[in-house]
């Protein structure tokens, strides 16, 4: 399967999971994104993620995940088939950054993504040193706990943002 | 026909009446009797036959229902073919007999339900021959057992669109148990009651006049029901049904 | 309840937080308990006998709502069977539970081994009282006040939080549902749908009561109210515990599948997290996760992923700027070692989707709360008589029509019909005396031969005018039941088939 394929198939799923994705042109033009859906809120950054690296001065950060609009993390891979994003924990990736805050935005870089769900378990299984832990996530939190009615943004974030770059990959 | 039976018609069959049909529900086994012959097939009766045994499973006696498995080889295992109106009973032959039993009598057990037919699979395998006709509106109840253990879905909906002025309806939730469940009618009959309502009330809601289904055990309750609440629609079995709708002309030889 | 300044605190906490209760169950207090005592969240030590209490669901003011949302969701679930590339999954998650099952012990020193050498505390309960004093033990050594806690049906086998209560510790469920059966003093009514019973005006009316003022009643504008209390005790609560969907073997790695996000703060936030699985939830390969996770969510809700997987290695580690200082996995016995070695061992390849529960009309018709146990539905019906704990509810195999509907709708196809069967046979066999077992004893022997059963049909014929349903609705025995609500078949019928057959041979 090409990238092409993959960018498709995850958009879509993305989109059926009511997250939102965004195609950007270079990692340049990602981080932009990424500043721009921050607008004027705080923000908690996962600073140890290469995909985020430069980011930390654009953005107005706090400290505490509690106190953040917004919380901004790369990915260790991205699931097309299914619009998951894998993310394992360690210094610089913190628990609480896709969780805590209302709105989580992802930076993902098309060589990222993976066709199956069980390539995410593979590639978590490939981390050695193995991490604390990884948290998998497909758009935004829901339940269906009241009638069985689909409601977003329980507890976890009630917006999911993906900003996908080709990094060069594909023209 | 990939089913395993057999896929010439036996010239003889014999027929295994169920102990509802024979306490309380006759009409069923004496229209199966009617349709077979009009196609042609010999139908014996043998005596010895009682009851397949699945009430005693059921209930927690599989000692008791392990005689009457026995009984029920014991009677059919000389006939090269048998048939039967009762759909839940051959889903006991199938399912519990080679569970009940082992070495050479499972055997047996195994090889019997490969020459059993329920009504509707026989008469959809070799009655094509047959002129039905009959004007009604009928809605299609699966029994569990038929459905569920047999696997079977399409012999009695193929058998309904062959009767000419005949409309099957579906109903909603077809599939869904009636509330029967042998001595759980009577161990816990205010919850089987509540589930024959429910299936009363989808199969009203199709309009149909007759709730048609091919396990007497299920019409029984149904009808019980239905009685009490005066609802309106009527129930029969479906082979009932095709003996109704059978056109005598002269059939094959 | 300890006092806290007599509890040594170990050296690797931080400083104490400053002591909070908790916000989402503020107002506890003026809820007006309504539901009968067979739903509560404590199962009552004498239960009533099962017509009793499944004549008074039937009769509850919900019952037939929930009937209705409940059809709608099994024909959406389970209408079609399942798709060919969820069969493959299921085919293949059968064998790997199965594959579990065959050498449990060995896969939970497996696993038990790499959790530790991941830093986790492993306990293993034989009893729910030893689970019960390994938490509360946790509990009061690390000087806990508040826990935040996500669904576990394990800890429901152990009624946990009647005992932390008793502690004096605060317990908070913040699965919405769970929420709004705790709210409501009730245990879950599903596996995975606590509050499916519920329709939103109740839910509204008791959100309502806690609050002690209007709230808006939209879906949205509930589980916003939930989530805004709920945020608070996540942030300040000093424990988590969870439950666990699968434990590796090879890794170490637990993992819990949810959609609101409330295991992830659980298992987060706190600086103590614990971990409780009953012990078949061990699998044997942490790529097992890729056939059982999208199986599970499948069969659960129809979604293809739920939108969290949290994978659990270990506690955090030096330089991590989050999550628990310590991880404790408690795993439960409470009779699953004597099944596993027994005829009913594959009831232990559950993967607790509660799609057997939808699937059932039974379930559908009374309710949850109907089968009078921690476990109701299909499943219930068959694990409940097993666990060494059950006092009460080895009758429910008998809660069941045995339509079936509950093996196709098993994602890891176990035989629930069968053993509801074979689990009624063992309920007979252990009540001695009972007059029921002579009448089968001579109902087998009356029809093993030709003469007894033509006698019964004859029987028949002549009782059917002889006993009007008027006066069988008061006699004991089979007719009562039938009669309660039924016409009587037309026994004065029998036989008249083969008389029939006979008179007409000659012709």
């Amino acid at each position: 399967m090409t990238r092409i394929d993959l960018l498709a198939r995850f958009c879509a799923a993305l989109a059926a999971s009511d997250g939102v994705a965004y195609i950007c042109a270079d990692r340049a033009e990602a981080h932009d994104s990424v500043v721009a859906l921050c607008a004027d809120g705080t923000v908690t950054l996962d600073e140890g993620h290469p995909d985020t690296a430069g980011l930390s001065d654009r953005l107005r950060l706090v400290d505490d995940p509690w106190d953040a609009d917004v919380g901004v993390t790369g990915v260790d891979v991205a699931v097309a088939e299914t619009g998951t994003l894998a993310l394992s924990w360690g210094p610089g990736r913190r628990r609480s950054t896709p969780l805590v805050p209302p709105v989580h935005v992802a930076v993902v870089p098309l060589s990222r993504l993976v066709a199956t769900y069980a390539d995410a378990i593979d590639a978590l299984a490939a981390l050695d040193p193995p991490p604390t832990g990884a948290q998998f996530v497909t758009g935004p939190s829901r339940s269906g706990d009241i009638e069985m009615n689909l409601v977003k943004g329980v507890h976890g974030p009630g917006q999911v943002h993906v900003v996908l770059y080709p990094a060069g990959e594909i023209r | 026909m990939d089913n395993g039976r057999s896929e010439t018609m036996p010239g003889t069959v014999a027929l295994f009446v169920a102990c509802v049909a024979d306490l309380a529900y006759p009409g069923p086994p004496r229209a199966c009797v009617e349709v077979l012959e009009a196609m042609g097939v010999s139908v014996e009766l043998p005596a010895g036959q009682t009851c397949c045994g699945q009430p005693a499973l059921n209930s927690g006696y599989p000692r008791q229902a392990t005689t009457l498995a026995r009984r029920w080889l014991a009677t059919f295992a000389r006939y090269d073919a048998v048939v039967t109106t009762s759909g839940s009973c051959l889903s006991t032959v199938h399912h519990a007999y080679p569970r009940l039993l082992h070495g050479a009598e499972r055997e047996q057990a195994v090889a019997l339900a490969a020459r059993s037919w329920e009504f509707t699979q026989f008469v959809t395998d070799f009655g094509q021959g047959l002129t039905l006709r009959l004007d009604a509106e009928v809605t299609y109840h699966d029994s569990c057992h038929m459905l569920r253990t047999l696997g079977e879905r399409s012999s009695p909906r193929e058998l309904l669109s062959r009767i000419d002025g005949l409309t099957l309806v579906e109903m909603t939730d077809s599939g869904v148990c009636c509330g029967f469940g042998g001595t759980f009618a009577v161990k816990l009959p205010d919850v089987s009651v509540a589930m024959a309502d429910h299936k009363l009330a989808q199969a009203g809601r199709t309009g149909a006049r007759y709730l048609v289904s091919a396990d007497p055990a299920c019409l029984m309750h149904l009808q019980g029901r239905a009685d009490v609440t005066r609802a309106g629609i009527r129930t029969r079995h479906i082979a009932e049904l095709v003996s109704d709708a059978l056109v005598r002309t002269e059939v094959r030889a | 309840m300890p006092d806290a300044a007599e509890v040594p605190t170990p050296e690797s906490s931080p400083p104490t937080p400053p002591r909070r209760r908790s916000t989402a169950l503020l107002g506890r207090e003026r809820v007006v308990v309504t539901r009968p005592d067979w739903a509560a969240a404590t199962i009552p030590a004498h239960r009533k006998p099962l017509p009793i209490i499944t004549r008074a669901a039937l009769d509850q003011p919900g019952t037939a709502a929930t009937h209705t949302r409940l059809s709608g969701k099994n024909r959406e679930q389970n209408d079609g069977g399942w798709p060919p590339e969820i069969a493959a999954l299921r085919e293949r998650g059968a064998e790997i539970r199965r594959e579990t099952l065959r050498d449990l012990e060995g896969h939970l020193a497996a696993l038990t081994a790499k959790a530790e050498a991941n830093g986790v505390v492993v306990h293993r309960a034989a009893t729910p009282d030893d689970a019960v004093g390994i938490i509360t033990g946790i509990a009061r050594a690390n000087d806990v006040r508040l826990v935040v806690k996500s669904k576990s049906m394990a800890t429901e086998e152990m009624h946990l939080n009647a005992h932390l209560e008793e502690n004096g510790i605060e317990v908070v469920e913040t699965d919405l549902g769970e929420y709004i059966v705790q709210v409501a003093d009730e245990r879950p009514s599903h596996i995975v749908g606590p509050a499916l019973h519920k329709s939103k005006a109740e839910v509204g009316a008791l959100f309502e009561e806690l609050a002690a003022e209007r709230l808006p009643q939209e879906a949205e504008d509930l589980a916003a109210f939930a989530r805004t209390r709920l945020r608070a005790d996540f942030h300040h609560a000093d424990m988590g515990i969870s439950g666990v969907n699968f434990a590796a073997a090879d890794t170490g790695t637990l993992t819990l599948v949810t959609n609101e996000g409330n295991a992830d703060m659980v298992t987060s936030q706190p600086r103590i997290h614990v971990a409780v699985m009953p012990m078949e939830k061990v699998i044997p390969r942490l790529r097992d996760l890729a056939v059982l996770v999208p199986l599970l969510c499948y069969a659960a809700t129809k979604q293809k992923v739920t939108v969290y997987q949290t994978m659990l290695n270990g506690p955090r580690r030096d330089g991590e700027p989050d999550g628990p200082e310590q991880l404790h996995l408690v795993i439960l016995d409470n009779g699953r070692s004597s099944i596993v070695e027994g005829r009913y061992r594959e009831v232990l390849a559950c993967i607790r989707c509660g799609n057997c529960q939808i699937a059932c009309p039974v379930y559908r018709t009374v309710g949850g709360h109907a089968y009078g146990s921690v476990y109701g539905g299909p499943i219930g019906a068959v694990l409940t008589p097993l666990l060494a704990n059950t006092k009460q509810g080895r009758d429910l195999p008998f809660l069941s029509s045995l339509c079936g509907a509950c093996f196709d709708a098993c994602p890891v196809k176990i035989p629930l019909p069968d053993m509801l069967v074979d689990l009624r046979a063992d309920y007979e066999a252990a009540t001695r005396g009972r007059p029921r077992r002579w009448l089968w004893r001579l109902w087998a022997k009356a029809w093993d031969s030709p003469r007894g059963y033509r006698l019964t049909m004859t029987a028949a014929r002549l009782a059917g005018p002889l006993l009007p349903r008027a006066v069988l609705r008061r006699l004991p025995g089979p007719g009562r039941g039938w009669a309660a609500g039924r016409a009587l078949p037309a026994t004065r019928d029998a036989g008249a088939f083969r008389a029939w057959f006979t008179d007409r041979r000659p012709r």
